[in-house]
């Protein structure tokens, strides 16, 4: 199965949760980072990051800041006040979700 | 050995592409893809280092995917929109409640009397008052939203956005409310004065101050488009 429709349902969770780990971030250290992180595993692709970066911007979540680097205009994104509660919120239902899923994929009938 | 650091023509060879063949317009949008595309070129190239610019710049792009960059255009004019109605909806009670469109009401309601006193219609002549107001009021709320904009700091990114935001929802209400104006004069008609052609010569002017405040701010943007590529473009 694919591990990125995997990813996809919890791409904001995953962005938000690397934003406040790393204060700072632009789009291609995030896709970078998670490639690292998941050692070539799982990928971020940019059609998936960019749209959903810019949704969460529009929510409030994170916000933006422009620096230019090696001549040409870097975006940084980091977290809001309401991005920082939201993060942690998303991220604590995920972990639910995990252990959720986890419990269903041991479960055996009792009495069956 | 050193990184390889893309050169000023080779990120404008680059910014070609996105703008040109990719079409894609909004500098906000051209900028991020553009970091994008660099940062994944460079790396594959260093990885790399008897890798061809094109060859790494081919590599990156289909990265982004079929349409990628266009999906990322839909979603940032979506975002744009959203900024620029939060500052509407702060702009239209400021513009309701101002002096002048007071004015305007007050002498609507005088103007219905009259008519009241003449025909006894006061009625329609309150509701069509009112509709009138309204719509002058949201329309001059949309001209002043972008005015602010396209005159406010020169570099600021938020504000070149804003600018942008605002004259494509300026293009959405002239298309909505822009004819309708000229119908304004037969609005007036359940005035006293049956068909005014003094109105319906007011409006045009007004519209046709309006168009060219229009076409004057879309100057201001492209000019400082311009300026802001110009050193690279």
């Amino acid at each position: 199965m694919d591990k990125d429709k995997i990813i996809k349902g919890s791409l904001s969770t995953i962005i938000l949760q690397l934003i406040q780990n790393n204060n700072q971030m632009y789009g291609y250290e995030i896709t970078k980072a998670v490639k690292e992180a998941s050692k070539g595993k799982m990928g971020l692709s940019e059609a998936a990051l960019y749209p959903t970066l810019h949704k969460l911007e529009d929510e409030g979540l994170i916000e933006t800041e422009t620096k230019i680097v090696n001549g040409r205009t870097r975006k940084y994104y980091s977290l809001t006040k309401k991005g920082n509660t939201a993060s942690i919120d998303q991220l604590a239902v995920l972990k639910e979700a995990i252990a959720s899923l986890q419990n269903v994929l041991k479960y055996k009938l009792s009495n069956g | 050995m050193d990184k390889i650091v893309l050169d000023e023509m080779q990120l404008l060879q680059l910014k070609r592409f996105i703008r040109i063949e990719e079409g894609i317009k909004e500098a906000d949008v051209v900028d991020e893809i553009l970091d994008h595309l660099a940062c994944k070129t460079e790396e594959m190239m260093n990885q790399d280092i008897f890798l061809s610019f094109e060859k790494a710049v081919q590599a990156a792009y289909y990265s982004f995917g079929f349409g990628g960059f266009r999906l990322m255009a839909r979603q940032y004019e979506k975002t744009m929109k959203k900024l620029v109605w939060k500052e509407f909806k702060k702009a239209i009670p400021a513009v309701i409640f101002s002096n002048k469109m007071v004015m305007s009401l007050v002498w609507c309601c005088f103007l219905s009397l009259v008519a009241f006193w003449r025909e006894r219609y006061f009625a329609e002549n309150i509701l069509s008052g009112i509709i009138v107001y309204l719509m002058m009021g949201t329309m001059l709320s949309f001209y002043i939203v972008q005015f602010k904009y396209s005159f406010l700091a020169k570099d600021s990114l938020v504000d070149l956005r804003m600018d942008k935001g605002a004259l494509m929802w300026q293009k959405k209400v002239v298309r909505m409310i822009g004819i309708d104006i000229l119908f304004l004069p037969f609005l007036f008609s359940n005035f006293y004065f049956k068909f005014n052609p003094f109105v319906f010569l007011v409006i045009l002017m007004l519209f046709g101050f309006l168009s060219m405040v229009n076409s004057f701010a879309k100057m201001e943007t492209m000019n400082r488009m311009k300026f802001k590529f110009g050193k690279t473009a």
